[in-house]
């Protein structure tokens, strides 16, 4: 049983993770039918940030609100001089540019950093257990789940009772409307992408504190989570990535728990299995209208 | 997508999209065209690259132009096609290498395997006919899927096969390097897979499949009104493509002779997009060209990425140059030519125009 609440907990903390990353994709989706190959970058920037920053002896918090700031700025740099020339390109189109973006920025990390891992210490002293009802639970779990819960909240509150996130959601639902209702297309692809960018900068702090390394390719499979959790979830819909971000955090820690130590090699086939299987029962996701754009 | 610019599909003396004869000894005529200028830049480039540069770009190029056939068509992209070289790769591999040799190499394969022992030809079609099989059964799954869904799905499909292939260390190796394959592969054989190869994927963009799967990336439920059967087509042409992919593989197996998983995951994902995107994907003149250009462009940055001294300039060793520059001419591309370099008409169209009768 304690095994089970313990696996349970790093599954909720996993999930939370993916959940940032794939609200920020379905997000970005959601607005300029871009799946972002790059978003996966904005974890390394984080990364990178913290990397770099752990040298001065700036404060904990001040370091990781800098490595977050650092991944949304990254977000809008990124949409002001790759994506905004293609506004209006076709889905595939776009989904192949950030996906070239992707590989300049994978390049770039590994020529002017270095392409070995780097060290990032700063969740030392958080890897100790706690005692939870009986339970021994990692301090940086608890952390991670705390964290993400609450900017989940935040992200929600900010989207359901600002001016500039419910323009954002209306935007979802139909930008060419909205933007006839005298929302400015700017502030909104703007908005997107620097919350886009500050949730990929929250989860990569989560992700590197996990780690404890960065290096140039480490946003790969941070970013294949984020998709499938928003495609499972019904690419564009926000509650959907974030239902899809737990059930994937979920899939992934019972198949690493359970799965017998001779098919461990085989994990993430095995998780891409399931998530077909879940796709071919439901084509448009599980939140996905049918008949959505897709 | 729907420019203007781009050839009407449909014939316009029939309703309904039939390839009519002579329609057919013109697409023809234009896959020997196209045939004919590969095998002349095949051969002007042997004594400049050197064999070895101009059979890799042969068989590049059977993955590209069956990368065509599905994504070119349909308009869905897959990031599933390395995937299926791979297959074909370690299949062959399994399949040609003497008994012997599989005792060091793969000594605990299991014996119905380890007894078999063919030869290349026969290894080609067996290795071409099973992976055609597996594709179809994951394409099956795969077309049942909307665009973008179908597209992450396709990159399933590569995580899926990359983990089988690290998973199963007693057929694979696992992470190491699969060796001992013999050298079977020349520039000849290269040669007719690739002619081969642009001839399939013109009959198949010609045939009445072709066409209407095409219809359906222009127009999904325009071509779904009119009957067709959008999930058949993109399965067909999804089969086509895992079978070309398996035939790449196959042939540069044995002509690499050794390789690991990590050779088929998302460099050579993304060097297959690029080519067909650069060259434009909705033509196989497009798969051909883009594959020429991006590996010849390859093969002179090369010496970039080693470094190079300029006079008084030298630069030390630029890793990833390659890369990085193919990413951002295909932003490039994409910017000023959306539909690639040679994307907008076949050789024959841009001869006798787009399939306009002179009637």
């Amino acid at each position: 049983m304690d095994i089970f609440v313990q696996q349970l907990v790093n599954a909720i903390a996993l999930g939370g993770t993916y959940a940032l990353l794939a609200l920020g994709v379905a997000l970005v989706f959601s607005i300029l039918g871009l799946v972002n190959f790059a978003h996966g970058e904005l974890l390394t920037v984080t990364g990178y940030a913290l990397f770099f920053l752990a040298a001065t002896s700036l404060p904990l918090p001040i370091t990781i609100l800098i490595g977050i700031a650092a991944a949304a700025g990254a977000a809008l740099l990124m949409q002001y001089v790759a994506f905004r020339p293609f506004r209006g390109a076709s889905g595939t189109t776009l989904l192949l540019t950030s996906f070239a973006v992707s590989v300049v920025l994978q390049i770039l990390f590994q020529d002017l950093i270095d392409p070995r891992g780097k060290p990032v210490p700063i969740a030392a002293g958080l890897n100790r257990l706690v005692d939870v009802f009986g339970v021994n639970i990692a301090l940086l779990q608890l952390i991670s789940i705390g964290s993400s819960l609450t900017l989940l909240l935040a992200i929600s509150l900010f989207l359901s009772r600002t001016t500039l996130g419910i323009s954002v959601r209306a935007a979802a639902q139909d930008f060419q409307v909205t933007r006839l209702m005298g929302i400015r297309a700017n502030a909104v692809v703007a908005t997107v992408f620097a919350v886009s960018g500050l949730l990929a900068g929250a989860a990569g702090v989560l992700w590197v504190a996990q780690r404890a390394i960065v290096d140039p390719f480490m946003g790969l499979a941070p970013v294949l989570a984020a998709f499938v959790a928003a495609v499972v979830g019904g690419l564009g819909s926000l509650p959907g990535a974030v239902v899809a971000g737990f059930l994937l955090g979920f899939i992934e820690i019972m198949v690493r728990a359970f799965l017998p130590a001779e098919f461990q090699p085989l994990r993430e086939g095995v998780v891409w299995m399931i998530v077909i299987a879940v796709l071919l029962i439901r084509p448009e996701g599980l939140f996905g209208r049918a008949g959505a754009r897709a | 997508m729907a420019d203007s610019t781009r050839p009407p599909l449909a014939d316009t003396k029939h309703a309904w999209p039939v390839a009519s004869d002579d329609t057919l000894v013109r697409e023809m005529s234009g896959a020997g065209l196209l045939a004919a200028l590969l095998a002349l830049i095949a051969f002007a480039g042997l004594p400049i690259f050197g064999s070895g540069v101009m059979t890799n770009l042969l068989l590049t190029s059977v993955a590209v132009i069956g990368l065509q056939v599905f994504s070119g068509n349909s308009g869905i992209l897959s990031f599933g096609h390395a995937g299926f070289v791979a297959l074909g790769a370690y299949a062959s591999g399994i399949l040609t290498m003497p008994s012997a040799m599989k005792g060091t190499v793969l000594p605990n394969l299991p014996g119905w395997i380890a007894g078999i022992e063919l030869g290349f030809i026969t290894t080609l079609v067996v290795t071409v006919a099973v992976v055609g099989v597996i594709g179809a059964l994951i394409g099956f799954v795969i077309v049942r899927l909307a665009g973008y869904s179908a597209a992450i799905a396709s990159l399933g499909v590569l995580v899926i096969v990359h983990s089988l292939l690290l998973g199963l260390p007693d057929f694979t190796r696992g992470a190491q390097t699969f060796y001992g394959i013999a050298p079977l592969t020349t520039f000849p054989i290269a040669l007719v897979a690739a002619l081969g190869a642009i001839l399939v994927a013109r009959l198949f963009r010609g045939s009445r499949a072709g066409l209407q799967l095409r219809a359906s990336r222009e127009d999904e439920l325009a071509a779904q009104s009119f009957g067709v059967n959008i999930r058949l087509r993109r399965l067909q042409a999804w089969t086509i493509a895992a079978m070309l992919a398996a035939l790449s593989g196959a042939l540069l197996a044995h002509f690499i002779t050794a390789f690991s998983p990590k050779q088929f995951y998302f460099a050579m994902t993304f060097g297959y997009l690029v080519m067909l995107i650069i060259g434009g994907s909705a033509t196989v003149a497009g798969a051909v060209g883009g594959t020429v250009i991006v590996i010849i462009l390859n093969e002179a940055l090369r010496q970039l990425e080693s470094g190079f001294s300029l006079g008084p300039i030298s630069t030390g060793p630029m890793f990833g140059a390659t890369q990085v520059t193919l990413a951002v001419l295909m932003l490039l591309v994409m910017y000023f030519r959306r539909d690639g370099l040679f994307g907008l008409r076949e050789p024959d169209e841009i001869i006798f125009g787009s399939r306009r009768r002179a009637e």
